[in-house]
């Protein structure tokens, strides 16, 4: 299978419990998803990334005190006319980060929407995060950080104010989640993302059950 | 189909290269390839090493498929680190461990020779259900003669002495794999025989999900396998669920997905049993739902990329040659049978189209790009049978696999496109309502689906009105059956009637010829003659006397019929 350990970077210390997790990449486009995770898994803000194919999907391994948590990062096509496939990709996913962009009023507006649509339709132990990209502009900042934070604060997410560009509360962002998220599904990784009734689903899916609304 | 310059397909690259191993060259290759693909043509340096006038390849160490075969023969120590170091697209899993697990770690290696040399996926499609078993323990493993089957390959693998101690796993694990895909391919068989074409897909897939999870379950809980890492028993449940699907394929097929055994099902009109089958909940509907999807991508013709903003520059050479491999891919799924080979097409169609992306747009892609990419590659491409692979997919793989890892993520991918496919609309092209309908040829706001179903609902009435017809002849056929068996027995009643008249008759008549003829005429004629000859009397005067007597004879006849004494009669007379 070309999946399993397609891209796995093991951790050094094999020691400790590895602990699979599926996050979603959600925000509008021109937000700096791709960015934000190229800028995590890889490390560099560059658009000369030789070795990475695509950054739709990618992983990534951040090391706790006693576990390693790997991240599976599924993004997301932005756009508002694909906003109906979403829920096809954050079904089953432990964490969310859902990107706005601090210079663009519209694209807050539209994450605040994905944080309701995820509350209502994704798991309810889901991980959200809320990541005010593009931090380094702030000259032509339109979000206020203050009315964000508030805004998480109520609705129980996590937030930073991250720039993809200048490495700013990047690797900080996930280590969050990865500190948030729930490791006693450690024991036998990967069940935490197959839930009973996932078969079902996914037949609901492959009939087309999904695209009825 | 939609723009020229896409439709060059690069099948002439052929004869440049080692015909097995296209699919899997890096994306560096391949550009080094285009660079030097004139240079190459004539260096002999590229040649196989072994002089033998093919070409040689350098995942072969610069021989040509052929001669690296032989080469590992004679040298069985030295064939691992060649390949694997060559593997930049499929970094080896599993940690060399010495000991016990080394077979596995060969198994790997094996399993991306395979991978390598086959490319376009001859990979497990001959299983048989008793090779895998049977043949290690017998045969010595013949190395020139490649099998085509992974499995039992890994299985031969294990007679090497470095994987004693899995012999005997596998002696073990040998007896519990027979017996569960045994019992679970006798339940199958009985399941499809007892019920014939009853046993749904559905019951199918829940006894195929049952058995993964029984399955691995044994695996994980059992003592001989606790200790195994979580990756190699993921290795022994890919080996096991191909070898499954693989041998159970030909029963699914005849009965849920017949038509994957033709090649490509022609674009045909909608017969009414099709239409039918939208109505009937129980059956398998893949079939239609295919047809609707290609007859929808029909309709899509004038998309062109820029509706989908999709950044993919079809003019270059190198971007068409990746689109190519995309939708050949995407193609090569219908002949895969296990869920594993045909999510290997799905993955290896993304990673082409991905490949595409990032030359056009000079750096990875994201979703943003990919998606649209995808939905407008299905569009180009117009797979006849997407629909059933998709649904033969999440019914019969594990669940593992479609949910999780890069595979899942494309699988997810796929999903979303031809879901994205089948209910586009005009604001997601960005184009107003009239000019899409015009388009794709709607008339009155109505969809290709309530055109679909429209006809659907005009062949039901027509008939319901011909059973209407067919009821009402039924009931003046029933009348008249009525009316004439009546009928008959109206003529047999007359018949019988007739023949006891006519006996009655005949008796009589019978009767009355054996009576001895009456003397009255013959007693009468001389008294006629005398009277009437020898008075002269006027004839009155005779007849008056005549009839007197006659008239008392006659009553006395009809008295002496009555009595029926004929003695009397003559007695008188």
């Amino acid at each position: 299978m070309a999946s399993r350990g397609g891209s796995a970077h093991r951790a050094n210390g094999s020691r400790d419990k590895i602990c699979h997790f599926k996050l979603v990449l959600l925000g509008e486009s021109g937000v700096g998803k791709s960015c934000l995770v190229l800028r995590f898994v890889k490390g560099e803000y560059s658009d000369h990334l030789e070795a990475t194919i695509g950054a739709a999907f990618l992983t990534q391994t951040v090391n706790l005190d006693d576990t390693t948590v790997k991240f599976e990062i599924w993004d997301t096509a932005g756009q508002e006319r694909y906003h109906s496939l979403a829920p096809m990709y954050y079904r089953g996913a432990q964490a969310a980060v859902v990107v706005y962009d601090i210079s663009d009023g519209d694209t807050f507006v539209r994450a605040k929407n994905w944080v309701k649509e995820l509350q209502r339709q994704a798991s309810p132990s889901i991980v959200i995060a809320l990541a005010g990209n593009k931090a380094d502009l702030k000259d032509i900042r339109k979000v206020h950080i203050e009315d964000a934070q508030s805004y998480a604060e109520d609705n129980g997410l996590l937030f930073m104010e991250t720039s993809a560009k200048s490495d700013q509360n990047v690797q900080e962002l996930f280590l969050a989640i990865a500190n948030k998220l729930p490791k006693s599904a450690s024991g036998s990784p990967r069940t935490g993302t197959l839930e009973p009734n996932v078969s079902d689903r996914m037949r609901q899916q492959g009939n087309g059950g999904c695209c009825k609304s | 189909m939609f723009t020229s310059h896409a439709l060059v397909v690069c099948i002439p690259t052929t004869p440049i290269s080692c015909a097995l191993c296209r699919s899997r060259r890096s994306t560096g290759e391949r550009r080094m390839e285009q660079g030097n693909r004139l240079k190459r043509l004539s260096n002999p340096d590229l040649r196989c090493r072994n002089k033998c006038g093919f070409y040689g390849n350098p995942i072969y160490m610069g021989f040509c498929s052929k001669c690296y075969k032989e080469q590992v023969r004679d040298a069985p120590g030295s064939q691992a680190t060649p390949l694997v170091a060559a593997q930049d697209t499929t970094p080896t899993k599993s940690a060399a461990s010495p000991g016990a697990f080394a077979a596995f770690t060969k198994f790997n290696v094996k399993k991306n020779v395979f991978a390598t040399a086959k490319g376009k996926g001859k990979l497990f499609t001959k299983g048989k259900v008793t090779a895998g078993f049977d043949q290690p323990k017998e045969k010595k493993s013949k190395k020139s003669k490649v099998s085509d089957n992974t499995f039992s390959e890994f299985l031969k693998t294990l007679q090497k002495p470095a994987a004693k101690d899995l012999v005997q796993h596998l002696k073990f694990d040998h007896r519990m794999y027979s017996e569960s895909v045994v019992c679970l391919a006798d339940r199958f068989h009985k399941q499809i025989t007892d019920r014939n074409d009853t046993a749904t897909v559905e019951e199918q897939s829940e006894a195929v999900q049952e058995f993964y999870t029984s399955m691995s379950e044994r695996l994980t809980t059992h003592t001989l396998f606790r200790d195994v890492a979580e990756e190699q028993q993921e290795d022994m449940m890919d080996g096991i669920e191909k070898h499954l699907m693989t041998n159970i394929f030909p029963m699914l097929a005849t009965h849920t997905h017949t038509h994957f055994t033709s090649p490509l099902v022609p674009l045909v009109p909608l017969s009414s049993s099709l239409t039918r089958r939208v109505y009937s909940p129980d059956s398998c509907d893949d079939a239609m739902r295919d047809l609707l999807l290609v007859r929808r991508i029909r309709m899509l013709h004038w998309l062109e990329p820029t509706h989908l903003d999709i950044p993919l520059n079809l003019h270059d050479l190198q971007v068409q040659e990746h689109v190519s491999a995309s939708r050949q891919s995407l193609c090569d799924m219908d002949q895969k049978k296990a869920p594993q080979d045909k999510l290997l097409c799905i993955s290896r169609c993304c990673q082409e189209l991905l490949a595409a992306l990032k030359i056009s747009r000079d750096g990875p892609a994201s979703a943003d790009e990919f998606v649209p990419s995808l939905i407008f590659l299905i569009i180009y491409t117009s797979p006849q049978t997407l629909y059933s692979n998709i649904n033969y997919i999440s019914r019969f793989s594990h669940p593992m696999r479609i949910m999780s890892g890069e595979v899942g993520y494309y699988f997810t991918n796929l999903c979303g496109a031809v879901s994205f496919v089948e209910n586009v609309r005009a604001k997601n092209l960005r184009i107003e309502e009239e000019e899409f309908n015009v388009k794709m040829g709607f008339v009155n706001g109505k969809t290709d689906i309530d055109l679909f179903l429209m006809e659907g609902e005009v062949e039901e009435e027509e008939d319901r009105e011909r059973i209407m017809v067919l009821e009402s002849c039924t009931e003046r056929m029933k009348e008249l059956s009525g009316q004439l068996k009546h009928m008959l027995g109206d003529i047999n009643d007359l018949s019988r009637k007739v023949t006891e008249s006519t006996r009655g008759l005949t008796e009589q008549v019978s009767t009355i010829l054996s009576m001895p003829p009456p003397r009255v005429l013959l007693y009468q004629s001389p008294r006629v003659g005398q009277e009437g000859g020898a008075t002269g009397l006027p004839p009155g005067r005779s007849t008056l006397q005549a009839p007197k007597r006659e008239r008392g004879h006659e009553r006395r006849w009809s008295g002496d019929k009555r009595s029926g004494d004929r003695k009397g009669f003559t007695s008188t007379l």
